[in-house]
């Protein structure tokens, strides 16, 4: 029974990260019915930031955190202005996007390999790495803090979202661009903080990572994992993101401990088909298909 | 029983309720104007026959066979065809290409003969060329055969459209705005083409139309629809005269005199 | 000499993959993130038959091909029906891809070798092998796109929503012209497993996918001539610059965005390359200088 707490606990915290890159990937795909691929390199990108920060700057942890979201975001927002949007004004099919999102995920790793070096190496953190004991069981406090983060974050955003006329002006852009524009609905500043979000929440996902793992330019490919728990949710619905995020943590972790470490990536792409096949608009869903 | 029977079709998109209860016919050879203000439900209607939407409850028949639940591509074979209010042509591919894809929606032989071009391809592509010509001529447009068809002007563009849905041998066409952006001097020209196009083929043509005076001409028989429910259904004349259909048009009506 | 012979054969191997990505990424405009997975299936699959069964090499080709086909439905079937956003089948791609690539290399059987791959295969293609199948599969794909399929698969791309009220049943189409195109690449990777003689699981990851995609890309979507010259392009260049193989995934990654941003539909564009307007231009100057001449 400890042994399944302490296996909850992993796999909650590794669900945060999950949830938080999910929910970063459905906030643009809910707007622009569009897959940032390269959202990847935006998390290691924040994650870089943190990590030279505290081992160059030594900055506290929370500040470098903060830079992290911060760096991410702004990436997210370039990309946004300088490739996304001049294309979808030159109406771009969206095939020709997810080939420049590519593009991105290709070019931005292998720079940082060239630049910064390809080697794994620790989030420099000790208090990061140090652990709790509580009733037996063994906690890193980094897990905790992904967890609270996590919470922290998605609360927020919900309150920006519900509660904020910015937030009502995404759903509304979210449900129809077109009308939303129509209806006075800044659409352009809509996609800036949208992208400024996403990016956020792919840095403090990255930051949890890199506390948990390591840090390394590649890093980027766990984003997948969020862009999977994103369909399984249900493409384009921001709670569905959150839940299979969670769900899909807590699955890897569970199938990882009890049957084998070896096919733990498997379980993610498992999930996938299942879900696709059997429920194809996802677990909470509202079924987005490509508009003409 | 009529070539397309609609019986108490409704179609809700969550709690809006696009089409109503509405029910209409058309027999082979009819030619029929759907009209209502914006908003009214008509392309709904469209859309619902044609199989894009899914509606809530009420039967479709065509030529017999139940509608609803059938794959669109599957309804387009059964004899239905349609143009789009935003024209959807084939920009990059010529416009004898657009009015083939008409012809050979589903290619007309396998795979492996056409990696290989066997001479029986290159008789079944010649045949489909010499086809897709005949129906640009009936539009009128045979010397535009090669042009890309993104660089021609809207009217024809248009017609491109009415060209290709000639193409799937339809039974029924359903024309969505044909007229839109056109000026009067244009619009005639489009009721004397559809005229003709309506005699030569002998087709049942249901019409959309925002510009009153081309229903007018053209339908014998119109319906109109405000709100998603059929508000009246009569001869060009009888329409013009129902006091109903006076007040729903009102507010147009005002603006354009306005 | 057998240095330009290699480069040769691997351009031709390239060539037989971009065929069929080609078809269907660039014609059906289907985005697909994993087809290194078919390669590894066809290399994987012939190399087996090739070494354990002692089948001859063309067949074993084959074999890898059609079981790279079949495999393909794994992926479109789920994805690619109903109205399901293509951002799905390119998740799939890539999931289907790791997948394959983790199964491999933790399945520790004789035949399959695990994580080191499968070695000892023997060595059958040569150059006339690698010019033939490529030849043989532009000649394929360029009649087929060609005819009414890919006029099919273009209407699909530009106006789905459009073909099917028409007529098109889209499904079919996307999963038919996805088989053709993994059978293709399964091909190639068989061709790869008996140039190479040996194959190891890792080297049919998203930079193989990527690679292909990029010749796609740069040649032009409605083109068989334009990706067929990039990909003879990319695949001599960085052997000409080789101080810059480094940052050949980087440029790649540049070359992508760069085209992306300012020529989307490639340099071909929905042309083939044709020597006619170059014939034209050479015949006219001439003509040029022997009025200047007199």
């Amino acid at each position: 029974m400890q042994i399944f707490i302490q296996q909850f606990a992993t796999g909650i915290s590794i669900g945060s990260v999950y949830a938080l890159l999910a929910v970063g990937y459905a906030l643009v795909f809910s707007v622009f019915n569009f897959s940032n691929f390269g959202f990847g390199p935006i998390m290691m990108l924040g994650t870089f930031a943190a990590f030279y920060a505290i081992s160059l700057l030594h900055l506290p942890l929370i500040a470098a955190i903060i830079l992290a979201m911060a760096v991410a975001g702004i990436v997210s927002v370039l990309m946004e202005l300088m490739i996304y949007r001049p294309m979808r004004q030159k109406k771009a099919l969206k095939l020709y996007l997810m080939i420049a999102a590519l593009g991105m995920n290709t070019l931005i790793p292998n720079f940082a390999i060239q630049v910064f070096g390809g080697g794994v190496r620790a989030f420099p953190s000790e208090w990061a790495k140090s652990v709790i004991k509580a009733g037996g069981i063994t906690v890193p406090r980094a897990d905790i803090l992904a967890a609270a983060l996590s919470i922290i974050m998605l609360v927020l955003l919900w309150m920006f979202l519900y509660k904020t006329k910015i937030g009502l002006g995404i759903r509304a852009s979210s449900f129809d661009s077109g009308t939303a524009e129509l209806m006075g609905i800044n659409v352009n500043l809509v996609a800036i903080v949208i992208f400024i979000l996403s990016g956020a929440s792919a840095g403090l996902a990255g930051c949890f990572y890199g506390m948990k793992y390591s840090v390394y330019p590649n890093m980027g490919t766990v984003a997948m994992k969020g862009f999977v728990a994103s369909t399984v949710g249900g493409l384009g619905s921001l709670p569905g993101a959150v839940v299979s995020g969670l769900l899909l943590g807590f699955l890897e972790t569970m199938i990882s401990s009890y049957i084998s470490t070896t096919y733990r990536d498997l379980v993610a792409y498992g999930l996938l088909v299942a879900v696709l096949i059997f429920m194809p608009n996802g677990l909470l869903g509202k079924g987005m298909h490509d508009k003409i | 029983m009529a070539l397309l029977e609609i019986k108490n079709l409704s179609i809700y998109f969550g709690g809006v309720k696009a089409v109503h209860n509405v029910s209409f016919s058309a027999e082979a050879g009819d030619f029929k104007g759907l009209i209502g203000p914006n908003g009214a439900g008509k392309t709904t209607v469209f859309n619902g026959v044609t199989g894009v939407v899914k509606p809530i409850a009420g039967e479709i028949y065509f030529d017999g066979v139940h509608l609803i639940g059938l794959r669109p591509d599957k309804i387009a074979h059964l004899g239905i065809a349609r143009t789009f209010q935003n024209i959807r042509i084939y920009p990059k591919m010529k416009v004898f290409e657009n009015v083939e894809i008409g012809l050979n929606s589903i290619p007309r032989y396998g795979i492996l003969p056409a990696m290989l071009k066997t001479p029986g391809v290159r008789q079944k592509n010649r045949e489909s060329y010499e086809k897709s010509l005949k129906y640009l001529e009936m539009v009128g447009m045979q010397e535009y055969k090669d042009v890309e068809a993104g660089a021609l002007p809207y009217g024809l563009q248009r017609k491109l459209e009415i060209a290709r849905a000639l193409a799937t041998e339809p039974k029924l066409l359903f024309l969505d705005e044909p007229a839109a952006g056109m000026n009067s001097g244009e619009s005639m020209e489009l009721v004397e083409f559809l005229k003709k196009l309506h005699q030569d083929t002998g087709l049942a043509i249901i019409l959309i139309e925002h510009h009153l005076e081309v229903v007018m001409e053209l339908c014998k028989d119109i319906i109109v629809l405000n709100l998603g429910q059929k508000l009246a259904e009569g001869t060009p004349k009888q329409i013009q005269n129902n006091p109903e259909v006076v007040k729903a048009y009102l507010g147009e009506r005002r603006q354009k005199y306005a | 000499m057998g240095y330009i012979e290699g480069i040769l054969i691997s351009a031709c191997i390239n060539i037989v993959c971009v065929c069929g990505l080609l078809l269907l990424t660039g014609f059906l405009g289907l985005f697909s993130m994993g087809h290194a997975c078919f390669l590894c299936i066809g290399a994987y699959t012939s190399a087996i038959l090739s070494i354990n069964f002692k089948i001859p090499y063309l067949p074993a080709l084959a074999a890898g091909g059609i079981l790279a086909a079949v495999s393909s439905i794994i992926i479109g079937y789920p994805t690619l029906r109903g109205k399901l956003s293509s951002d799905c089948f390119a998740i799939a791609t890539l999931g289907f891809s790791e997948a394959i690539r983790l199964i491999l290399s933790n399945f520790n059987h004789p035949y399959v070798g695990g994580a080191l791959g499968i070695s000892g295969i023997p060595h059958k293609t040569g150059l006339l092998q690698a010019v033939l199948l490529a030849t043989a599969s532009i000649f394929f794909v360029y009649n087929y796109t060609h005819s009414q399929h890919g006029k099919v698969a273009l209407a699909i791309r530009d106006h789905a929503d459009a073909s099917e009220l028409i007529g098109v049943n889209i499904f079919r189409e996307k999963i038919k012209n996805l088989m053709i195109s993994a059978f293709f690449c399964g091909v190639g990777g068989g061709m790869m497993a008996h140039y190479y003689t040996y194959i190891v699981p890792n080297t049919f990851g998203s930079v193989m996918s990527t690679n292909l995609l990029t010749a796609v890309v740069l040649g032009g979507v409605s083109s068989v001539t334009g990706p067929v010259l990039a990909t003879v392009l990319l695949t001599g260049v960085p052997e000409f610059l080789r101080f810059l193989s480094n940052w050949r995934l980087a440029i790649y990654g540049l070359v992508l965005i760069v085209m992306m941003r300012v020529r989307p539909e490639g340099l071909m564009g929905h042309k083939e390359f044709s020597l006619i307007p170059i014939v034209q231009l050479v015949k006219r100057n001439w003509k040029k200088s022997d009025v200047l001449s007199k």
